[in-house]
């Protein structure tokens, strides 16, 4: 396994990011797979150095794995006043580091190219890789969520960042283009992205079909949990209609598997079979909600790597 | 001339340098740094700064980060490293000892020096990392300032008060607390696993593990132990969120400082905390770093 830092750019600022590659070269000049460990408050370490762990164990299996610090995190560059850490997740619940994400999966497809692109994030960074493949063209393939929250730390509500908009699919990404002489003109010379358009559309036919067909265990917005994060359930519905796999992983004392359950599963899982044939849900005894303790990341990058490889063609 | 001046290039107007991260071979093991060249002209003054442990280092980092880019901004050079075991550098946590972390600061100085071609550099360190400049630099010549942001005087002490996490952390996971601090400080004094039913206790901060030799070392650790006369000229800033106190042994440590001399010592009283958990953000106009940069002459 060997390691260098890359510095990329987001926007206007300058991520710091580290590239953890496997020692023997790609068999046919590219990985198999790839991972992007999605940077949360903790940075590219991850709580108690958990993505520095899972990155090298990922390296020493033969699959790049690429982590990085979100803009005024860690070494990247950015400002940010000091905040209390809640209203920093509740503005990542608005898909405030998408666009870092977006960079540093550009970044890493420069640097190492493999055939299956794979994020990974713990709380508000698996949420961002959910939100940010929703958008992500070519989407990754499969995402392992650690403990996603399905609802906002605290809701003061939608917060109109630039991301959350492209996420909340299509009404906000798409209905202004319709408007849009110059969107149409590059439509019609063939310059616009018609796998993103066509996976918009099916996942506004299907969440339309959803709420038309009554299969709904709930039928008013009172039946959901005030601080429900609606951009969770629209960007799940994205990544399923674009067939991503998503592992999702909780562990047992942590309140937001909890959350997760009663909240999302219980009210939304049976109404659309897609869900069960993308997704797996696998539960981490005795684990806490940022899997600080080394059981449990060993836990975690055997159920990750498991999942991964079992869409990898074998081994001669 | 300075291998910084040749160096360095002036950034562009507006923008902020990123910083340059590199891995560099100590002992035959990567530390990781991050270094943060001097931007326009160099003022010839370089430092090294030492993180915090375990939880309170990965917050903060990005303080460090910042502090560094300050520093760069005002034509003074940075070196922003992780410990062996810490970050991104080769190591684990558990395996390292005061010995190492110490090891790493003396690498680091060197490879600042060798960076800047100056041959003295200063320190500055923050809790953990504050003690360990302070120890480093009694054996070193080379060090020109300390900068010491709430160091622990006695690191020992904060150490077996943060176990106490460890110890409530059981009726979570067992319903019932199985090994008190004191035995699970025995444990690893011993190179024992504090095995209950398959997790191991020997940790600190939730998750971060104690080795044998780390808390060997650490206990010997006391700052007012120490030989004053060798230490360069020294800050020592007592940060603190209201209405907690400077601890006694902070207040006696700095003021056998300042009867030796050359000594700046001040109390922060903010609700800002470089290290703790419960803030994301630096704000670069903060108390901490206007008295340091100011102690500096840099302000």
């Amino acid at each position: 396994m060997r390691e260098r830092p890359v510095v990329f750019q987001s926007g206007k600022e300058q991520l710091h990011g580290i590239l953890s590659l496997p020692d023997a070269a790609p068999a046919q000049g590219r990985d198999e797979a790839g991972i992007v460990l999605v940077g949360t408050i903790r940075g590219r370490c991850g709580a108690n150095r958990q993505y520095e762990r899972y990155a090298r164990a990922f390296a020493n299996a033969g699959i790049p794995a690429f982590r990085f610090d979100n803009a005024c995190l860690g070494d990247s560059t950015g400002k940010l006043d000091p905040i209390d850490h809640r209203i920093f997740y509740t503005r990542g619940q608005n898909g405030e580091y998408v666009n870092d994400l977006l960079s540093a999966v550009q970044a890493f497809r420069k640097e190492a190219n493999p055939r299956r692109l794979i994020l990974m994030g713990l709380c508000g960074g698996a949420l961002t890789a959910l939100l940010a493949n929703a958008v992500l063209s070519p989407p990754a393939d499969d995402i392992v969520l650690l403990a996603v929250p399905v609802l906002f730390e605290r809701f003061d509500g939608y917060v109109p960042t630039h991301a959350a908009r492209a996420i909340d699919i299509p009404r906000n990404t798409y209905w202004d283009k319709v408007w849009s002489p110059e969107a149409w003109a590059r439509l019609l010379t063939g310059q616009s992205r018609m796998d993103v358009i066509a996976a918009c559309g099916k996942s506004t036919l299907h969440t339309a079909w959803i709420k038309a067909s009554k299969r709904l265990s709930f039928s008013t917005d009172s039946d959901l949990h005030p601080r429900f994060n609606r951009h969770f359930l629209r960007a799940l519905d994205a990544n399923v209609s674009r067939k991503t796999r998503l592992l999702f992983i909780f562990g047992l004392t942590d309140p937001l598997r909890s959350d997760f359950e009663n909240q999302f599963k219980t009210i939304f899982w049976s109404s659309n079979p897609a869900y069960e044939a993308c997704s797996e849900i696998q539960y981490i005894p005795g684990c806490n909600h940022s899997f600080t303790r080394r059981e449990w990341q060993d836990e975690v990058i055997r159920l990750s790597l498991y999942f991964i490889g079992s869409c990898l063609p074998k081994a001669a | 001339m300075l291998l910084e001046t040749r160096m360095n290039r002036r950034p562009q107007e507006g923008k902020i340098a990123p910083g340059c991260p590199f891995f560099y071979e100590n002992k035959g093991r990567k530390l990781f740094g991050v270094h943060f060249a001097a931007e326009g002209e160099f003022r010839g003054q370089a430092h090294v700064l030492c993180n915090a442990f375990g939880v309170e280092g990965e917050n903060g980092r990005a303080y460090l980060s910042r502090f560094a880019r300050c520093l760069a901004a005002r034509g003074c050079s940075a070196l922003r490293f992780d410990y062996p075991g810490f970050g991104d550098s080769d190591g684990e946590f558990g395996e390292e000892d005061i010995s190492s972390m110490c090891n790493s600061i003396d690498r680091s100085i060197e490879e600042l020096k060798q960076r800047t071609g100056l041959p003295r550099v200063g320190l500055l360190g923050m809790r953990l990392g504050a003690t360990l400049a302070a120890l480093v630099s009694l054996r070193r010549s080379d060090i020109d300032s300390l900068v010491l942001w709430e160091p622990l005087v006695r690191p020992f002490e904060t150490l077996y008060a943060d176990l106490r996490a460890t110890v409530t952390a059981q009726t979570v996971l067992f319903k019932q607390v199985h090994l008190t601090r004191d035995q699970i400080v025995e444990n690893i004094l011993a190179g024992r696993p504090s095995f209950v039913s398959g997790y191991n206790l020997n940790v600190i901060h939730d998750g971060f593990e104690l080795g044998s030799r780390f808390l060997k070392e650490v206990k010997e650790i006391d700052l007012l132990a120490v030989d004053l006369l060798r230490v360069p000229k020294t800050q020592v800033l007592s940060v603190k969120r209201p209405p907690s106190e400077t601890p006694p042994k902070l207040v006696q440590f700095a003021e056998a400082l300042r009867q030796r001399g050359d000594c700046h010592s001040a109390v922060i009283a903010s609700p800002d905390l470089p290290w703790a958990p419960d803030l994301v953000g630096v704000d670069e106009h903060n108390e901490i770093f206007r008295q340091t940069l100011s102690w500096l002459g840099l302000q």
